[in-house]
């Protein structure tokens, strides 16, 4: 499903300084794998994610997803495939506040070609997969942590999405939501997605369905 | 589906996030409403300048003695009329009425009652005037701004002048000229011609100047050195030299002017800077979501662009009606001082609805452009960013 081979990549700053924030990383994810990606702050999980999601180029080195090499793909086709393949759980509450949770959904749909009662569709299961389907005409200013998060990740599978890529989920949430969360993760994996989860919260240990365990550490895996 | 989708999406988020716009909006209509408000209020006093241009005489001629103007030989009317490709000649008789108590001066103009031209002209003004009656006494039509002089001072029926000669004429009321004529009625009085002679003192055998009209414009130049040459202490004024004039009316406002489009233009480019800035700060979250639920940087600019437009088109139109109220419906309060305040008594005219599409136009291009520009290039360069600034 996702294979990197020698994967580099090196941050120039303003002042010409190098920064590699990955050094020769290799792997293999297959279909419906549960894969942790653990490490400190600042190891590369998030440049990591953001390589898998095509969100960045690497400076070098190849990853194929699905068997194609996303690394050549030009900016159009690279958000095409995002919008088909991924689905990106941010760790920081990316929502517009004054929408509603449903509203929210949308601008992952919106670009596709779907019929106002397909999207409500989707929308509903989204809703109804990440639990807050109660909470779907609500404001999202008005919901707690938890809430947000879930619906960050409705918005993450509403596409459909075959891979969700997770950058520290629970960092914002207490003990109760990141429990909860770890069921969430539970019912993706029943529904044969592949997922990855960058991470350095030791609660994710709890995780039962978890395939591998990587450890970044430095921008090289151990 | 999709444009229709992205469309409703984008209304959402307008309808939803008013309080980011709303600074914008406000400062854009208002500013385009100044902007607007001088050129229909330029434009429709130019329109009927130039409207009236079309009526004025080809030639115009003065008499002049050693710079000042003196009253014109009427004889000389019989002369030009020889001239080939002359078809009118006429005297005027015309001068100013100074009121010395209040310091004020009014526009006597005496016309021939008997000219069928004259009374035509006139009636094209007036409809209702009734020329036999108006010549049954000595009366006069005046203009709204002398209308309300007199009525202040409670000359309510009648007028009395007192001519050069130290008598006393007294001439009544008869008609007011119609509000829409303001611009150049304003401090008018108009009497038949020989009651004009004796209040202005000008004495019999000659006249004001002299109007000449030509058969054929091609005759022109012609005419024109004839006129020169026939006499050498006159002054010949052409349609052009007043078309001349009625363009630089404004020039010497042109102070004013600046002052206005300057705090325009300065307003203008503070609130790109504000809307260059404001993109930084709001939109970046936006963008992440947008970037990571699939959307390219072309789709994300051309929706900003879309939004954008919106807000400012909304704005550049409500500024235009407001601008056209203020200045066809509220006859332009203040700004109207600016463009009319040299005239001696308060003027109150109604302005003629006359817009040219292609100022508005440039207007258009003037504000816009730059402003969408103002959001395109922060966003793009927000696009193009690292993403791992961005989503942390």
């Amino acid at each position: 499903m996702i294979q990197l081979q020698n994967v580099n990549k090196v941050f120039t700053d303003t002042n010409h300084n190098n920064f590699q924030a990955l050094k020769d990383i290799s792997l293999a994810i297959s279909p419906n794998e549960c894969v942790l990606l653990h490490g400190s702050s600042g190891s590369g999980k998030t440049t990591l994610l953001h390589i898998i999601a095509s969100l960045m180029k690497p400076s070098s080195g190849l990853v194929e997803v699905k068997g194609e090499n996303i690394v050549s793909l030009s900016d159009y086709h690279a958000s095409a495939y995002r919008r088909s393949t991924i689905g990106y759980v941010t760790q920081s509450f990316y929502l517009l506040d004054n929408l509603s949770v449903e509203e929210n959904l949308l601008p992952a749909l919106v670009l596709e070609s779907l019929s106002e009662k397909e999207m409500a569709q989707k929308i509903k299961k989204a809703l109804s997969l990440a639990n807050i389907e109660h909470k779907a005409k609500q404001k999202v200013s008005t919901l707690s942590g938890g809430e947000k998060q879930r619906c960050i990740i409705a918005r993450a599978i509403v596409n459909d999405a075959e891979i969700v890529l997770c950058d520290e989920p629970t960092a914002n949430l207490d003990k109760k939501n990141s429990l909860f969360f770890l069921g969430l993760i539970q019912n993706l994996k029943n529904l044969r997605k592949t997922i990855l989860i960058a991470t350095h919260d030791p609660i994710f240990e709890k995780l039962e369905c978890v395939d591998k365990v990587y450890n970044l550490e430095g921008g090289s895996l151990e | 589906m999709s444009m229709l989708s992205r469309l409703n999406f984008l209304l959402l988020l307008l309808l939803n996030y008013k309080k980011r716009y709303i600074a914008t909006f406000l400062l854009s209509s208002g500013l385009i409403a100044i902007l607007a408000s001088v050129l229909f209020l330029s434009s429709s006093i130019q329109e009927e300048l130039m409207s009236t241009l079309e009526n004025q005489a080809d030639f115009t001629v003065q008499h002049y003695k050693s710079g000042h103007l003196l009253n014109t030989p009427e004889k000389w009317v019989e002369e030009y009329l020889d001239i080939p490709g002359v078809s009118k000649v006429q005297g005027r008789i015309y001068g100013t009425h100074y009121y010395e108590p209040k310091e004020q001066h009014f526009m006597l103009v005496g016309l021939d009652m008997y000219d069928v031209q004259i009374v035509k002209g006139m009636q094209k003004l007036i409809n209702t005037l009734d020329i036999e009656k108006f010549l049954e006494r000595k009366n006069m039509i005046i203009g709204s701004g002398v209308k309300d002089f007199f009525d202040k001072y409670h000359y309510r029926k009648y007028y009395i002048f007192r001519p050069p000669d130290r008598t006393k004429e007294k001439v009544y009321i008869y008609k007011e000229f119609p509000k829409g004529s303001d611009l150049l009625t304003n401090d008018m009085i108009v009497m038949d011609m020989p009651l004009a002679r004796k209040i202005l003192g000008i004495e019999k055998g000659y006249v004001s100047d002299i109007v000449i009209e030509l058969s054929n414009p091609d005759e022109y130049q012609k005419v024109y050195e004839k006129l020169i040459v026939s006499h050498f202490d006159t002054r010949i004024i052409t349609k052009k030299d007043i078309a001349k004039h009625y363009t630089k009316l404004f020039n010497y406002k042109g102070g004013v002017f600046m002052a206005l489009y300057i705090f325009a233009i300065v307003t203008f480019l503070l609130l790109l800077y504000q809307r260059y800035s404001m993109v930084e700060s709001l939109d970046l979250k936006e963008i992440v979501i947008l970037r990571s639920t699939g959307w390219s940087i072309e789709q994300i600019i051309s929706f900003k662009l879309v939004e954008n437009f919106i807000v400012v088109l909304s704005a550049y139109l409500i500024g235009v009606i407001l601008a056209y109220i203020y200045v066809f419906f509220l006859d332009a309060p203040l700004l109207r001082d600016i463009f009319l305040g040299s005239a001696n008594l308060s003027i109150h005219p109604q302005f003629m609805p006359y817009i040219k599409p292609l100022d508005l136009l440039i207007l258009f291009g003037i504000f816009v452009l730059p402003f969408l520009l103002a959001v395109v290039i922060p966003v793009w360069k927000l696009c193009v960013k690292d993403m791992s600034e961005m989503i942390r």
